[in-house]
């Protein structure tokens, strides 16, 4: 696998704003990296840098070996080979599927295009649509248009810019299936950014969350997953909550009881010194027992088709917990008092508490 | 948008009176045209059909073009620069080159033929400082068309500055993406997605140009227009003024079928739902001086010229003793005129569209149709045919105010219509049911709900009708009772027989009071766009 994108210490501010900060990635021919964060974090500022469609404050941006961006050189987006599916798919109104394709393909004799629109047309399964105008279109075959217009002239990378946003939900999730087989399918490296993680996970090799204009996490999705390495990712990409807890001689005391832990921070004397940590909590963490003493109270209970979401609440601090609950015999209902019983003997991750 | 979801079965009676009376008052110019033709001898068609008319339908097609061609290649590049690129002042500019439209016609002709026309004051000063005696006439086509196509490329500049503010900038990014430079963007993508509003633009000022009258009449260049008049003012027989009627309105009406062909083949809507990043301005490097020097030009040309010229004619007859007083009763009479038909105008438009948006009949695309008169009958014709119906079916009414009023209306009213449409169009009729279950009675809802919704709607309409009234000649010329003048009928007899020193005060006026409505019109406008 050759290295098709180096981005080298990428800074970019808007008047006062710092959108992107010393971000540092690579991505290797025929990956699919998936940048996770929420909006306003610089995700489509970044795409925009790599597309040439912004030009960098500061760093270096090389694309297969060549240096397209850097403070002065500024290579014009088209010329970097760089495919790229907005948010609201872009397709120009006024020509029709097949020309909206060919569009890109200026340097072919007419067979040549005919036969790559058929092609891409093929592999987006659009070829009965050929005809049809853009606006004669569903949500969902629009974004295929989009991306077979975007794979036509054969880019060195695909930036997909929310893709799925658009779409309804019974389309979207039809469509992730679809649209990471056409990926596939076609070989090209991608890079898809997205604030959903679902999306996120659904559909990439590689998975980066970005946090105000950086990149924390890098990994492969099942480790981010795993792992998070402090809370901002763990909240982005886990449904999850933080109690209050302490360390001590080796031992983590929550008000939930005391538990064996992980940290996630590279200075490990956190383990011996006596330390104010949050511990994260995942919905599968604990079971949620009947108990009128006990100190917790369920607030609500979601019914999501193969287990319920229960929210319950501390008595004494007022903290919010949810949990999966599958117990169909269960004793307790909204407004009962519940205790929390661990689930499983996993340790919990910590995160200092500065 | 909101079309008609929630049908009524038939609307209130009182809805339907008003616009069928609407509708038999717009009806009025196309039926004395038909019964004046049909009742025509056939000598009026040997006249007709001579070389003289002919020559003056193809005088009028070509000052047509030149016109159109010429705003479109001021407006278009003008636009372009003012939105899209990093022009300092950009709004300043914006407001500079749009207030030519408060200057009329034949107020512009005027000032132009006494400063660049024979014994004018470039020729007065040419021939002080270099002995220059002689100028190339300014008068006839060249004159009509520097005149009418100063004064009218503002209204293509504010279309065309509105939909390319609008083009999804996403759409160039995606052709940049796909390898084509700028200047091949701009041809592919950019230009295809402006073809409606250029069309739209340059049909507006191509009907607009057939139906002057003040700036050829003064430039003493014959065209359909002012050969109707002519013929008004000299013979009896008025079937010839007919068939010539019928020609300016055939051509205005080919005009918009061609132009709906067009829009009926092109698709331009904006695809998908998401936001688009705001577009990049690009930076005018060493264009920047150029660009001033021509936005400088045109600004100069257009409203520093005409201004400084009444400015000039003013204070000349001042000191040679003009009087000035006569001003207030023009004035008074223009306002008089002015408001009433806002007022009246913008009322029967939103019954009308009203009527059009939510009850679905049958009948409504021609309804619609019908009410455009005003858009393809000059207002020489829309006269003369009132005049007829005044003098032979209520004599009551002709000689009087009532009479120039209905005129200013069916003038006006397309304008009205398009307004009161697009507000109309925009009150979702849930809220009306929703303001209505929360309220008890419907005039609340009316007061509380729907005209403070309307507001910036209603004030855009009311000022375009007042803007178009102020300025309005021919109708006034010809229905207006004796002895009633207005500014515009005062500038225009002045100039017509060059006492331009006398026409330059209540010239200014016209100027002045046609620029409150504008403001109020740019604020409305910008009100809209922030919604």
């Amino acid at each position: 696998m050759s290295l098709v994108l180096n981005c080298m210490n990428l800074s970019k501010s808007f008047g006062k704003y710092n959108v992107i900060n010393n971000l540092d990635f690579q991505l290797f021919s025929g990956q699919i990296l998936s940048i996770l964060g929420s909006s306003g974090c610089g995700k489509t500022t970044l795409l925009r840098l790599i597309s040439g469609l912004e030009e960098l404050d500061n760093g270096e941006i090389y694309i297969n070996d060549k240096l397209v961006s850097k403070t002065g050189v500024h290579e014009r987006p088209e010329k970097r080979n760089i495919g790229m599916v907005f948010q609201n798919y872009s397709l120009f109104p006024h020509m029709n599927v097949f020309n909206n394709i060919a569009f890109g393909l200026k340097n072919l004799d007419k067979n040549d295009k005919e036969n790559r629109v058929n092609e891409v047309l093929e592999i987006t399964r659009l070829g009965d649509f050929a005809n049809r105008y853009p606006q004669e279109l569903s949500g969902g075959q629009q974004q295929r248009v989009a991306i077979a217009r975007t794979l036509a002239p054969r880019p060195t990378i695909m930036l997909l810019d929310e893709p799925f946003s658009n779409l309804d939900a019974f389309t979207r999730s039809a469509m992730l299936t679809d649209i990471q087989k056409i990926i596939r399918d076609s070989k090209v490296s991608t890079i898809l950014v997205t604030h959903d993680r679902e999306e996120a996970f659904a559909t990439s090799d590689y998975l980066a969350i970005m946090v105000n204009g950086n990149i924390e996490q890098f990994d492969k999705p099942d480790r981010v997953v795993k792992y998070p390495i402090n809370q901002d990712v763990a909240s982005l990409v886990l449904n999850c909550g933080f109690v209050e807890g302490t360390i001590k001689n080796g031992v983590l005391t929550t008000i939930l009881g005391n538990f064996s832990f992980k940290t996630m921070e590279l200075n490990n004397n956190i383990e011996n010194d006596k330390k104010d940590v949050n511990v994260l909590i995942r919905p599968e963490d604990f079971n949620i027992a009947y108990d009128p003493n006990g100190n917790f109270k369920v607030l609500s209970i979601e019914f999501r088709g193969m287990y319920s979401m229960v929210q319950v609440q501390s008595i004494n601090h007022g903290f919010e917990l949810k949990f999966i609950n599958n117990d169909k015999d269960k004793l307790w209902t909204i407004g009962s008092n519940v205790n929390l019983i661990k689930a499983n003997t996993n340790p919990l991750i910590v995160y200092s508490r500065n | 948008m909101y079309l008609a979801t929630s049908f009524k079965k038939l609307p209130p009676i009182y809805i339907s009176s008003i616009v069928f009376i609407t509708i038999t008052i717009m009806l009025l110019p196309f039926i004395y045209l038909f019964l004046r033709v049909y009742d025509a001898n056939f000598e009026v068609f040997d006249i007709f059909f001579s070389i003289s008319y002919l020559y003056i339908i193809l005088r009028s097609l070509l000052l047509m073009i030149l016109v159109s061609l010429i705003t479109l290649l001021l407006a278009l590049p003008l636009a372009w620069i003012n939105v899209r690129t990093l022009l300092p002042f950009s709004n300043v500019w914006a407001v500079l080159l749009s207030l030519p439209l408060v200057i009329p016609t034949y107020v512009g002709a005027y000032i132009y033929s006494s400063i660049l026309g024979p014994k004018g004051v470039l020729q007065d000063v040419l021939s002080f400082f270099f002995g220059i005696d002689t100028l190339p006439d300014i008068h006839g086509l060249l004159g009509a068309t520097l005149v009418l196509s100063l004064l009218s490329f503002p209204y293509l500049f504010l279309i065309l500055k509105s939909s390319i503010s609008n083009i999804d900038s996403t759409l160039i990014e995606s052709s940049r993406l796909l390898g084509y430079g700028q200047f091949k963007t701009f041809l592919k993508i950019i230009l295809p997605q402006l073809k409606p509003s250029v069309i739209a633009g340059t049909l507006f000022v191509s009907l607009y140009t057939l139906s002057d009258f003040g700036a050829v009449s003064l430039m003493r260049y014959n065209t359909l227009t002012w050969a109707i008049y002519q013929q008004y003012q000299s013979i009896i027989d008025r079937s010839i003024i007919s068939l010539i009627s019928l020609v300016l309105v055939l051509i205005a009406i080919l005009i918009i079928f061609i132009e709906s062909r067009f829009r009926n083949k092109s698709r331009y809507y904006k695809i998908g739902t998401g936001t688009s990043p705001k577009f990049k301005k690009t930076d005018l490097g060493i264009w920047k001086i150029p660009v001033f020097i021509i936005l400088g030009s045109v600004v100069f040309l257009s409203l520093i010229l005409p201004l400084g010229g009444l400015l000039y004619w003013l204070i000349r007859g001042l000191f040679s003793g003009e009087e000035l007083l006569f001003v207030w009763k023009l004035i008074y009479n223009s306002l008089f005129i002015s408001i009433l038909t806002s007022i009246f105008t913008v009322f029967l438009s939103i019954c009308m569209a009203i009527f059009l948006v939510r009850y679905n009949f049958i009948l409504n695309r021609y309804m619609e149709i019908i009410s455009l008169a005003g858009y393809v009958l000059p207002g020489v014709i829309v006269a003369i045919s009132l005049v007829y119906f005044g003098i032979n079916f209520v004599g009551v009414i002709y000689q009087t105010k009532t009479l120039l009023i209905i005129a200013c209306i069916i003038l006006a009213f397309p304008v009205a219509l398009g307004n009161s449409k697009a507000v109309i169009l925009q009150i979702n009729p849930e809220i009306e049911d929703s303001a209505k279950l929360l309220s008890k009675n419907f005039l609340s809802v009316i007061i509380f709900i729907l005209i403070p919704m309307m507001k910036s709607g209603l004030i855009m309409s009311l000022s375009l009708v007042f803007l178009l009234t102020m300025k309005e000649l021919p109708a006034t010329l010809i229905l207006g009772p004796l002895g009633f003048e207005t500014l515009a009928t005062s500038i225009w007899s002045s100039a017509s027989e060059a006492y331009f020193a006398r026409a330059a005060a209540p010239a200014l006026s016209i100027v002045i009071l046609s620029l409150f409505p504008l403001i109020l019109l740019m604020k409305a406008e910008d009100k809209a766009e922030m919604i």
